[in-house]
């Protein structure tokens, strides 16, 4: 599995790294928000550890949530963010949740309850790949709102599953059709309705 | 007829003579009485001014203004933040007298007075009236005051344990991480890599406790010794810690404090982090003892330069709006200036040390 530990503070990522170190995974480090967003585009991570306050906004979880929100269009869009905070824990705790947080813990945490969460964060991950390999289906989450009529839901949820599938596939056109169960060109003319760009990679 | 004429005129004099010399009194009367009155309300704002604000204490020393307003009594009390205090000043509450009223509530605050005075009429009463209205006003004033300042002592403090307590978790975070990890390190080999893992990060907590505990109590000065301080490398580690991107040039060492050098420039980076993150802060060490400190500014960002210096003032979440304040306080018991210039898109500060013979 890969992990990114985000945390401004230098002996609290290096005591994370320590914490979860394991010859399995690959983990990677980013002080802060600007970082956190880079490595996400840059590599697909499966588990991300998340300081909500950093600097500048250390008092308050803006950066944290930033983060959150450049999950979904990202290279790591199906990542489960852990989100750690030691300010307004039950405030926080709602933002984190809101903008797709897979779990909070509040400050000081102790090894095992972060290793417990990141273990649930496996179990979640595998079930889900499993279910799209052996079943194929594909779990997909979004936030809807209530009273708008159904056709906003039925674009999300198209833009949504189009996107999953063509980070998937590393953006193969070809097999997103095949996928989908669409023509190529359908699924040309869905990328432009919904103005979807290829997330930057690394080389 | 000429006698006649002649009488008319003497009566006619007389007359107008009466009437100027009445006309006289009159103003010199009314003169005499908007001069006591001009005195009255002029005591109470002076007063007002010498208690600095306090309800309390303008409450007690009003009462001698108000008696020459011809005011017989002053009764009420003051509830003041729970707390019953009784106000006594010149004769009881009796219903033959005409009663001004003054209700005021805000906050743990609550006023109630009653003013008293016989049946007054005519410019006695009127002057009366404008005294009690002045007298209102300024109480109310006190009043308002007094809350706002009781309400920013506590946001004030609120912010303070915010951001020590942010500070502390951080470290209590540490311990806890390093107590768990030292437990279960077991082969020789885990241990070598604990203890591998602390020796780099251990200096950074070390620093984040010592900022800690420096931003919660004042170092004595008696016991610190001026010594001779290396600017440049001063300068990289604060920077470093505070994850500061900095182009340096020039060097320079200064005979100081080292404890107040450092403060200075933590809280000049620190500023730097909060209001331009991404920025690389140009850092120009010059011969005769000037920093300058420049990055470039955010467009949206306007600039008050008059204010950037006002304790508790801050445009920014993440601030408490003392950096600044303390750190040109700091640098003034070293002889030193800190000035702040913004232009050309270009923000800089400029920290200019005293000349010290000890200097190299």
């Amino acid at each position: 599995m890969n992990i990114l530990i985000v945390d401004d503070d230098l002996a609290i990522r290096e005591m994370l790294v320590l914490a979860v170190m394991n010859p399995e995974d690959y983990i990677e480090q980013a002080a802060n928000a600007r970082q956190a967003i880079t490595c996400l585009n840059q590599k697909p991570f499966d588990i991300v550890i998340l300081d909500m306050g950093m600097p500048p906004d250390q008092h308050t979880p803006k950066q944290g949530i930033d983060v959150l929100d450049a999950v979904p269009t990202s290279n790591s869009m199906d990542c489960k963010v852990i989100v750690l905070t030691g300010q307004d824990p039950q405030k926080t705790a709602y933002q984190a949740i809101k903008h797709g947080a897979f779990d909070f813990l509040t400050k000081p945490i102790a090894k095992s309850t972060l290793l417990q969460s990141i273990d649930r964060a496996k179990l979640f991950l595998n079930n889900h790949l499993l279910q799209k390999n052996t079943e194929g289906v594909q779990k997909i989450a979004m936030d809807v709102e209530l009273g708008q009529g159904v056709k906003s839901v039925r674009n999300a949820a198209e833009k949504k599953l189009l996107m999953q599938v063509l980070h998937d596939s590393d953006f193969n056109v070809h097999q997103v059709a095949r996928c989908l169960g669409l023509k190529r060109e359908n699924v040309y003319y869905l990328i432009n309705k919904y103005a979807i760009e290829r997330p930057e990679t690394d080389g | 007829m000429g006698e006649g004429i002649h009488n008319f005129a003497w009566v006619a004099a007389f007359i107008l003579l009466i009437i100027g010399l009445t006309l006289m009194t009159v103003l010199l009367y009314l003169h005499r009485q908007s001069h006591r009155l001009k005195s009255v309300l002029m005591g109470l704002y002076q007063l007002n001014e010498a208690v600095h604000q306090d309800v309390l204490q303008f409450i007690d020393q009003a009462w001698p203004f108000l008696s020459q307003a011809k005011f017989t009594g002053l009764n009420g009390h003051v509830d003041w933040f729970g707390e019953q205090i009784p106000i006594r000043h010149g004769l009881a509450v009796s219903p033959s007298q005409q009663a001004y009223p003054l209700k005021l509530v805000q906050q743990g605050i609550e006023v109630h007075l009653s003013a008293q005075m016989g049946r007054l009429r005519g410019e006695d009463q009127l002057m009366a009236q404008l005294v009690w209205q002045q007298f209102s006003a300024l109480l109310s004033l006190d009043v308002n005051y007094k809350i706002s300042q009781f309400l920013l002592s506590q946001k004030r403090l609120e912010r303070y344990q915010l951001f020590v307590q942010h500070d502390i978790k951080n470290i209590a975070q540490f311990i806890t991480l390093l107590a768990d990890q030292l437990e279960q390190a077991q082969t020789d080999g885990e241990k070598l890599a604990t203890y591998h893992q602390l020796q780099s990060i251990m200096p950074t907590i070390s620093r984040r406790a010592t900022q800690t505990i420096q931003q919660m109590t004042q170092p004595s000065r008696d016991k610190q010794t001026k010594k001779l301080i290396d600017v440049r490398p001063t300068l990289e580690k604060i920077a470093k810690s505070y994850d500061v991107s900095i182009h340096i040039s020039g060097q320079a060492k200064l005979w100081g404090y080292q404890w107040a050098f450092e403060q200075v420039f933590q809280r000049l980076f620190e500023n730097f982090q909060h209001h331009a993150p991404q920025a690389v802060v140009d850092v120009v060490i010059s011969d005769n003892h000037q920093i300058q400190l420049s990055a470039p500014a955010d467009a949206q960002e306007s600039i008050s330069a008059a204010r950037m210096f006002e304790p508790f003032w801050t445009t920014s979440e993440s601030g408490m709006g003392l950096g600044l304040y303390l750190a040109r306080e700091t640098l003034k018991t070293m002889g030193g200036e800190l000035h702040f210039d913004h232009q050309h898109q270009q923000n800089t500060f400029v920290v200019q040390f005293a000349q010290d013979n000890h200097d190299e």
